[in-house]
């Protein structure tokens, strides 16, 4: 210990061989294939998408027939949730999370690889639900529908999903005890970086929620199969069971989504503004309140069922929007003062805080029941929940890739491909679902391929549709960008951004072992503090070794 | 507050409007059996484009009181919008990094009384909006001792049966108000090989009144959904979901199923017809007149069915 940690170029890594991929336990090599796993389904999610704004550009069925249809929407949203935001967001976190607490690999190395391949045998009996009738029910798989539908595709999702879920399950444990066990010698709890925080909070959502679901799809697939009757009101069942079993576990799953992107845009702003996360502790209890009241606000998706109480769910959603609120100030105060840079993770990063913002906004809108009563599977809900997913976890993936890139490869992506992308996306964004809200006040419900020509709809959706082109022309330019970046000769610069936390204080790409040594770990920014002593905050400011040439 | 904030909304509108306000009450007097031009059921709203981005043409009293919670909310909303993004642009140019920022800022890690201000005052905001929005949720959720009008709503896929009841005979055993043979069966929207000008199936009520709207699943869950009454309910096997309404207005007004209930979800089109009280009781007094024939066509009426052979008759009969 003491000795700076930076050993740029002491490790000269190779090619690793496919053999070496195929049966590696490295977080580091398993954390790579999840985030190009996860990126092939953002690109065949969004083909999907592609499909769907397509069909509803103008009024009339001109391209795919309904059964086409009404599976293209339920498709896209497993796709994008269970095999793009979920894989991406534990990639980067198997990836990142072991390097943050200067630890050598997760605690459970081979799980973590039966997490990854069990990801792989999921999605591929989920894909090929296609080939069999595919499955249109919506990703909510409501019943009687789901038990009713005559299709073996939907099986085949049931069973990918639970295979997904127990890996999820497997990945969440590997993640608490790693996070609680492997921390190096000095960082406590509340000397976490956020990112690590937020996965903590992440895996406790899985924990809780995963296991719920896990067995609500094995019901549907006893009800489908067996004639079970957990949820045929004929045999005793209840249809509402399913939506509290669903949503138990679905509302969870918005912050287990979400959760990630807020811990990664608290990496990126206090780096880019060269300042800490002003209220840190306060930060991690907001984490830590949107996690706990993510488990009391399920009903809110059922308010129009007429079969839960609603004030309760109404009141605790309304709530949820506190802690929320804090984040978005902590950040706005963290940039508050600093000296701002606008490489491309703080150009998504800031987006992000812009457009996120809308999908709190008008996310407040639905907690108003009346409102609710209106607007429940509406095109509004489309639009919040895009708001929330697209301009929350996708800006944030993308700040994560651009920001953690130079650590995986060596070496930087280009800057000016970076910010021509965010600004596709940006507008693409907008574009895409901010008409959405005018459309779900104007009562045009989702999940219906058509719309009448008089409804006055037409342009909204014709706006909507440009958008969602743009947003899909955006990963050219990114798709492009790391083709170009990875052809180049490494760099190997160990901290490309002067970043704050231990990742950035080993070489790039990490050794296997992931580093030699570590800094001193006195507060939440223990390689800001080696490179610049006495400036930060350590609870113990004395004896600090002296670090040559490591400040910049 | 909410109300009146709705009302003058409505009534901003109406003056905007008055031609297409004519062109609906024209509408109200005429039969709605023309197919619309381009192939699908009713437009919900009519050709009004008025209001984009604002709740507009709601009829119902508790749909009124429910719209008028938007303008508030959505004046909180843009407030807090226009506070951060003016935030965020400011910050962007005033604190972007300069070349002669070599050294580093002011490392300040909190500041405790500004982090309580910022929670307390959305927590206050919060709880301001839960009491307003609950107290106008309680009114929508009232239901009267004894409703003018009792409707049951059967959904299936993909079309729905209205079916009008006795509201004085109501029995607590079954939980059920006895037939009074009135029904306004399924009729397809969409043109077809057999029938190129279907009758879109509008469902006859009276305005002034409380409606009790009491719905039942023939097989998956629907929602029954009426923009212009600002309001959706799900259709639930198993299960009687009932609310109530009162509509304020004269007016055709188009309602679809709301909730994806299989292959046809998105044709699951209906329309509800409000007409002045006479009008609705001589509506009543013909179809009990003609009550055998209305017999016939329930008891032919087939859940999963397609066409309705009777339909074209009864609605036509309506319509004359």
């Amino acid at each position: 210990m003491g000795t700076a940690g930076a050993h740029a170029g002491t490790y000269v890594s190779r090619r690793s061989t496919l053999l070496e991929w195929l049966t590696t336990t490295d977080h580091k090599k398993i954390g790579v294939m999840y985030v190009v796993t996860a990126f092939t389904f953002f690109m065949i999610g969004g083909v999907l998408a592609l499909g769907i704004r397509t069909e509803l550009a103008v009024p009339g069925l001109q391209m795919i027939d309904e059964a086409t249809y009404n599976q293209l929407f339920g498709m896209h949203a497993v796709m994008m949730i269970f095999l793009f935001v979920m894989p991406m967001t534990t990639g980067l976190a198997n990836y990142i999370v072991p390097l943050q607490l200067g630890a050598a690999d997760m605690s459970f190395p081979r799980i973590n690889a039966l997490s990854f391949w069990m990801l792989l045998v999921g999605a591929i009996l989920i894909v090929s639900a296609f080939a069999f009738g595919g499955a249109p029910t919506g990703w909510t798989l409501y019943v009687p529908l789901s038990v009713r539908v005559q299709a073996t595709g939907v099986d085949l999702l049931l069973l990918g999903l639970v295979v997904l879920g127990f890996s999820s399950i497997f990945g969440a444990i590997n993640f608490l005890v790693t996070i609680f066990k492997m921390r190096a010698p000095g960082m406590g709890l509340l000397r976490m970086p956020m990112f690590t925080w937020t996965t903590l909070v992440t895996a406790v959502l899985l924990l809780f929620s995963l296991p719920v679901i896990a067995a609500g799809l094995i019901m549907i697939f006893i009800d489908r199969n067996y004639g079970g009757g957990f949820f045929d009101p004929a045999a005793g069942g209840s249809p509402i069971l399913w939506q509290h079993i669903f949503w138990f576990f679905g509302h969870p799953e918005v912050y287990i989504l979400i959760l990630p992107a807020f811990g990664v845009i608290s990496e990126i702003l206090p780096v880019f503004s060269r300042k800490p996360l002003f209220g840190y502790k306060a930060f991690v209890i907001a984490t830590a309140a949107i996690g706990a009241l993510g488990f009391t606000v399920w009903a809110h998706h059922m308010f129009t069922t007429g079969a839960v109480f609603l004030p309760f769910f109404s009141f605790f959603t309304f709530l949820i929007a506190v802690p929320t609120g804090v984040k978005f100030f902590n950040w706005l105060a963290t940039m508050w003062g600093g000296h701002l840079r606008f490489d491309t993770p703080m150009l998504y990063s800031v987006g992000f805080i812009a457009l996120f913002l809308i999908g709190g906004l008008d996310g407040a809108f639905l907690a108003v029941v009346p409102f609710d009563f209106m607007v429940q599977d509406t095109y509004w809900v489309v639009s919040h929940i895009h708001y929330v997913l697209v301009a929350g976890a996708v800006f944030a993936i993308f700040a994560a890739l651009f920001y953690w890139f130079p650590k995986m490869a060596g070496r930087r992506l280009s800057e000016r491909l970076g910010k021509v992308q965010f600004w596709i996306l940006f507008v693409g964004t907008n574009l895409a679902f901010f008409p959405q809200h005018m459309l779900g006040l104007d009562g045009m419900i989702r999940r219906i391929p058509d719309y009448s020509g008089n409804a006055g709809w037409t342009e909204l959706n014709f706006i909507s549709t440009i958008g969602a082109f743009l947003i899909a022309a955006s990963v050219l330019p990114f798709l492009w960008n790391v083709f170009v970046t990875l052809r180049k000769p490494m760099e190997h610069e160990s901290d490309p951004w002067d970043g704050n936390s231990l990742e950035w204080a080993t070489t790039s790409p990490p050794a296997p072992w992931n580093c030699e040594s570590l800094p001193v770990i006195r507060s939440e920014r223990p390689w800001f503090d080696q490179k610049y002593p006495g400036v930060g905050h350590g609870p113990t400011p004395p004896t600090r070794p002296e670090t040559e040439g490591a400040s910049s | 507050m909410q109300a009146s904030g709705g009302r003058g909304g409505r009534l901003a509108r109406l003056a905007l409007l008055p031609a297409a306000g004519l062109l609906l009450a024209a509408c109200g007097v005429q039969p709605n059996n023309n197919p619309t031009s381009d192939s699908l059921g009713p437009s919900l709203f009519g050709e009004t484009a008025n209001g984009i981005g604002f709740p507009h043409d709601v009829v119902t009293t508790e749909g009124i009181a429910s719209a008028g919670l938007y303008l508030p909310i959505f004046l909180i909303a843009v407030a807090i919008f226009i506070l951060i993004e003016g935030l965020l642009l400011f910050m962007a140019w005033r604190f972007r990094r300069r070349d002669k920022d070599t050294g580093l800022p002011s490392q300040v890690h909190g500041h405790n009384k500004l982090e309580i201000i910022w929670t307390a005052i959305p927590a206050l905001v919060v709880t301001v909006l839960f009491i307003g929005s609950t107290m106008v949720l309680i009114d929508v959720e009232a239901t009267s001792e004894d409703p003018a009008v009792v409707v049951d709503v059967e959904g299936f896929q993909f079309g729905w049966t209205f079916k009008y009841m006795d509201p004085a005979a109501y029995d607590p055993v079954t939980d059920k108000y006895a037939e009074t043979g009135i029904v306004i069966p399924f009729s397809p929207a969409l043109p077809s090989a057999e029938d190129p000008a279907p009758v879109v199936q509008e469902a006859i009520l009276p305005v002034d009144v409380p409606i009790r709207f009491r719905l039942n699943s023939l097989d998956v869950i629907h929602s029954f959904y009426v923009p212009a009454f600002f309001f959706k309910r799900d259709v639930i096997p198993g299960r009687t979901n009932e609310f109530e309404i009162t509509i304020e207005q004269p007016g055709v007004y188009g309602g679809q199923c709301a909730e994806f209930c299989g292959l046809s979800h998105g044709r699951m089109f209906f329309t509800i017809r409000a007409v002045e009280q006479a009008e609705y009781e001589a509506w009543v007094a013909e179809k009990s007149g003609a009550a055998p024939t209305t017999a016939e066509a329930e008891t032919g009426e087939a859940p999963e069915g397609d066409t309705e052979p009777g339909a074209e008759d009864e609605t036509s009969e309506e319509a004359a």
